[in-house]
């Protein structure tokens, strides 16, 4: 009689809320945390750990980190992660270990362990960025996103990845990379000027020619939008202009827009245009635009 | 333990497994039975929220406890009851939520006639059980008073899990009549449910 209730439940409110799709958020969030904090059994944690006390107490730190290691430690230990990361508004760039240059979005952040380049070359990402990776037949080089894993041998290649975006995107400019989802067996392997689209909510992956300018906009001269929905555009200039656009209007953020701006053109001039093509009206209030 | 581990694999994978049994294969790092206790228990944490945040804010805050309890699976005794940790990781996190919320802006709500934010107190505010229950006696209440027809087509479809036309031909109506019914009845429940909800 309860799973009855409760199913009915679920159906009256499901306007507002899908159990199906908040598992797998659940799911991608939980793959993210693992991947940050490799399983360990607690009981040897508890053994490891306990032992480092004691040995600290009476022999000393050297001893201790000695014993440590030697009770095969190494590979049971956290790895430590070197993290960039950018805000709003921000742009920016690292070059890794191995030679490989990641140029970074704004709100983006890609970790990497202090043993990268030497037993792996995987970097976690969330955001967007463009890779130039060194290449290096031994070591393919894996970028890890939650949902999807990306590998590449030498290549250049844009991901665009913002945890509240529902499209995982995956442009390859040259080489070859190999797009893999983690919660279906579909992988994608991507030839040069393609793109591969991982969506979230039904976990399914396309891959299609790169054949306009609309992905990887950010590090060329110009935006193309062509019928994006208001919503999603009015992420990307929030993320590149460090401001908050605010709906007053809910239906407004289905409305569709289609035209171009150059990567530099000032933020009020880009809201005058989106205005005289769509009618909406807005306000700026400091740091939010109010559309109603 | 090695009893235990037999009974496991005798048991039908359902919602019958018992809970210390569920706990142990979450320790184990079983997504299904993870999923499993997901779904038991998420839509009772989730109308708790939903009194007094709105929908993202629910969301984001179930989000957090079941991850919380996922990383945390490990120091969790079998003995102890996963279904009062949840709830009480709820209502904490809610609470944290509001209590940060009220600092950006400075708001003062009302909640069951008492300014509960200015409260210390976790135990004057209402808890997910009770919460909970309420919900499952709106819904009740609802279909009692659901007009003769509808109220007996919804409960032999959603209670006695009747398909729309096993109902149609055991009551020789359309199966269009049926559908009208069970949506009608859907649309009532919804009205009042999110009435109660009320954010």
């Amino acid at each position: 009689m309860n799973k009855n209730i409760r199913h009915i439940i679920e159906e009256a409110l499901a306007d507002e809320v899908d159990t199906n799709r908040e598992w797998n958020r659940l799911l991608s969030a939980i793959v993210k945390s693992d991947n940050d904090n490799p399983a360990e059994k607690p009981v040897k944690k508890r053994f490891l750990s306990a032992l480092k006390y004691v040995a600290a107490i009476f022999f000393g730190i050297c001893i201790s980190s000695g014993l440590y290691y030697m009770i095969g430690g190494d590979d049971t230990s956290k790895e430590k992660f070197f993290v960039v990361e950018t805000q709003k508004g921000e742009k920016s760039s690292v070059k890794l270990p191995d030679g490989t240059i990641v140029w970074m979005n704004a709100c983006t952040k890609v970790e990497y362990s202090k043993n990268y380049g030497a037993k792996n070359r995987n970097i976690l990402l969330s955001g967007e960025a463009y890779f130039e990776v060194a290449r290096n037949p031994q070591l393919p080089f894996v970028v890890k996103v939650g949902e999807i894993d990306v590998t590449a041998l030498g290549t250049t290649f844009n991901i665009s990845a913002y945890p509240e975006d529902n499209e995982l995107i995956t442009t390859l400019f040259t080489g070859k990379v190999a797009v893999k989802p983690i919660l279906t067996k579909q992988e994608v392997i991507l030839g040069p000027k393609s793109v591969a689209i991982y969506y979230k909510d039904i976990n399914k992956i396309e891959a299609m020619a790169y054949t306009d300018n609309r992905y990887a906009q950010w590090r060329s001269d110009y935006y193309l939008f062509e019928m994006a929905p208001l919503d999603s555009l009015s992420k990307t200039l929030e993320r590149k202009y460090n401001v908050v656009f605010v709906f007053e209007n809910k239906k407004i953020k289905n409305m569709r827009f289609s035209g171009s701006f150059r990567n530099n053109q000032p933020l009020a001039e880009i809201l005058k245009i989106i205005q005289i093509n769509t009618a909406i009206k807005y306000r700026i209030n400091g740091n939010s635009i109010i559309i109603k | 333990m090695y009893n235990l581990y037999v009974c496991m694999s005798l048991n039908k994978f359902s919602y019958m497994v018992p809970e210390e049994n569920l706990l142990a294969k979450i320790q184990q790092h079983d997504l299904n039975a993870f999923n499993i206790l997901f779904d038991t228990y998420y839509m009772q944490l989730y109308c708790y929220c939903r009194k007094f945040v709105s929908e993202t804010e629910a969301k984001d805050i179930v989000q957090n406890v079941y991850l919380r309890f996922w990383e945390r699976k490990a120091y969790m005794n079998v003995q102890s009851s996963v279904k009062a940790y949840l709830y009480k990781s709820v209502k904490y996190e809610a609470l944290n939520y509001l209590r940060s919320k009220k600092k950006q802006l400075q708001l003062e709500d009302d909640f069951f006639g008492n300014s509960y934010i200015g409260m210390t107190d976790i135990h004057s505010i209402p808890d997910v059980e009770m919460t909970y229950h309420e919900i499952e006696l709106i819904v009740e209440r609802v279909i009692d008073k659901l007009p003769d027809r509808c109220k007996t087509i919804f409960i032999e479809s959603r209670i006695n899990g009747m398909k729309n036309l096993e109902i149609a031909e055991k009551m020789n109506i359309s199966v269009r009549t049926v559908d009208a019914h069970i949506y009608r009845a859907l649309k009532i429940l919804k009205l009042k449910l999110k009435d109660y909800l009320a954010v």
